[in-house]
């Protein structure tokens, strides 16, 4: 893994957590789990720490860098259908935290 | 068979066996008038070594007692404090190691003998070695508290004293060898025999038959629930790898939220329980999103956690959930939480779970792309978060200590009894 790939990698890892921490509903928090879960499967668990401590608490923002990095994965080799499938579970659990 | 069990049957068997006298007659040998001698020289020396085997199988048993509850046994050594069970089971080793017995065979243990006496030998041995599974099973090292541990350590001494109480009456008998160092062994033994130990919880604990996992068709409604969470406990016998850990923390979380949502009113006590257990698994969940392994399996498990979560959405919420049900669900969520709390902790202990170090720098090793290091460091060290103070006091369910087995007492009474015990005194001969 290159040095862009883990920076990537590990801001999406990082946001994604932040989402599960802050989110207003008990299944979307469960949901940006899964997501996250999803994203260190596709890696086959090979991923760098994240720390979600001290991030902005603005859900929306946090969600557009989650996206942001998730589609960077394509860049670094990633099958682009897995990202797609990140993308589509990060999509439903935004859904559900919207919904609160 | 559980521990109270096969320790029960060696102590009432040693109990008839001190209780009785004259020991060469009673293997056919000389000694009265009354009661021809009925076997050979060589019979009874081939009885005399079949006991001593037997003896041998009692003894090893009583290694592997005193040895099983000491977590720190492996520290034994000469720097080692001499604590009276350490001492005697240093004392015990020496004498197996110089005793020229073997253990006895399966024909030794399967064969029942024409005498009574070599029989109760045998039926003495033969618990003895059921009794080694148990030593594996419930009371293996570290699974035992402090006063389950001493009442271990003090049954086995009872038996030592009773088998050198014995050694000393059967010297008499063709070919019996005496335990080496006998009056050390019992005094090792007797420091321990007078321990107060009164816990006999122990009793209940042993040996069982491994879990099965209930296999065939999903179960209808809360059924199929249950026939997950079993299978997921069972399956969690192998030990899974840190994602699939991470999947099955994920899968209890969600279960017990929505158990507590469905029970909220019918049963308030059943739903916090399960309230507070969804909140401790978000707490391990976001704890364990940096944890890092790949030894083992746990697909399986992980998959059935899935099941049950699917199963319950299926159940409409206007299903009554019957105290039987929730008592049920009780059992199995507090096995899988002590499951998963000793993966948690064996994996941390075993080093095959760690913790992803945050990226610290780039090494800058002249090549035009430069890798990220990573660091991987054990979970027991400085970095670590509460991931095992978590599964310690907050995921380890407090489990009641199992009531103690009808007669634990008496049974543990009669053998003292027996070891102390004086023959009465013949009459007087008549006069002329």
């Amino acid at each position: 893994m290159l040095l862009a790939h883990a920076v990537a990698l590990a801001e999406a890892r990082t946001y994604l957590a932040a989402l599960a921490d802050q989110a207003a509903r008990f299944e979307a928090s469960l949901a940006y789990e899964r997501t996250l879960l999803y994203l260190d499967a596709i890696h086959g668990d090979n991923v760098p720490a994240l720390d979600a401590r001290g991030l902005i608490d603005d859900r929306a923002a946090l969600r557009r860098l989650a996206d942001s990095a998730i589609e960077e994965l394509v860049d670094h080799g990633i099958d682009a259908l897995q990202v797609e499938l990140v993308l589509a579970m990060l999509d439903d659990a935004r859904q559900l935290d919207t919904d609160a | 068979m559980v521990y109270g069990e096969n320790a029960g049957a060696i102590r009432t068997e040693l109990s008839t066996l001190l209780r009785q006298h004259r020991i060469q007659q009673r293997i056919g040998g000389p000694g009265t008038h009354t009661v021809p001698e009925s076997t050979t020289l060589e019979e009874r020396v081939e009885m005399s070594r079949l006991i001593q085997r037997y003896r041998h199988g009692i003894l090893t048993w009583c290694r592997q007692a005193v040895t099983a509850g000491d977590p720190g046994r492996h520290l034994d050594g000469p720097d080692r404090a001499s604590t009276p069970d350490a001492a005697l089971r240093r004392r015990l080793q020496r004498t197996l190691d110089a005793s020229p017995s073997a253990l006895p065979s399966l024909e030794d243990l399967t064969t029942a003998h024409r005498f009574p006496l070599v029989d109760a030998w045998r039926r003495a041995a033969r618990a003895a070695a059921l009794g080694e599974h148990d030593l594996a099973g419930d009371v293996a090292p570290g699974r035992l508290d402090i006063s389950q541990r001493l009442t271990l350590v003090k049954d086995a001494a009872e038996t030592i004293r009773a088998l050198l109480v014995l050694d000393h009456r059967y010297h008499g008998i063709p070919g019996w060898q005496v335990l080496r160092s006998p009056v050390m062994l019992h005094r090792a033994a007797e420091a321990c025999a007078f321990i107060l130990a009164t816990d006999y919880s122990v009793d209940r604990l042993g040996w069982r038959p491994p879990a099965r996992t209930i296999d065939g068709a999903p179960r209808p409604g809360t059924a199929g629930v249950l026939q997950a969470e079993h299978n997921l406990l069972v399956e969690l016998n192998r030990f899974p790898t840190a994602l699939n850990l991470k999947r099955v923390l994920d899968s209890q979380r969600e279960l017990s939220h929505q158990l507590s949502a469905r029970t909220a009113s019918a049963a308030p006590e059943f739903s916090a329980r399960s309230a507070k257990r969804a909140a401790t698994y978000a707490a391990l969940q976001s704890e364990a999103r940096n944890l890092g392994g790949h030894v083992g399996a746990g697909g399986v498990a992980a998959a059935e956690g899935a099941n049950a979560i699917s199963r319950l959405r299926k159940v409409s919420t206007r299903t009554h959930l019957s105290h039987r049900l929730l008592r049920d669900f009780d059992t199995l969520v507090d096995r899988v939480d002590e499951r998963l709390a000793e993966i948690l902790e064996h994996g941390a202990r075993e080093r095959l779970y760690f913790v992803k170090a945050k990226v610290p720098r780039i090494v800058n090793d002249g090549q035009v792309t430069h890798r990220v290091r990573e660091r991987f460091v054990p979970i027991t060290s400085p970095v670590q978060t509460d991931l095992l103070r978590l599964a310690r006091y907050q995921l380890r369910p407090s489990l009641k200590p199992p009531e103690p087995a009808p007669g634990a007492r008496e049974s543990r009474l009669e053998l003292s009894e027996a070891i102390t015990h004086i023959p009465p005194s013949r009459p007087n001969a008549p006069g002329l």
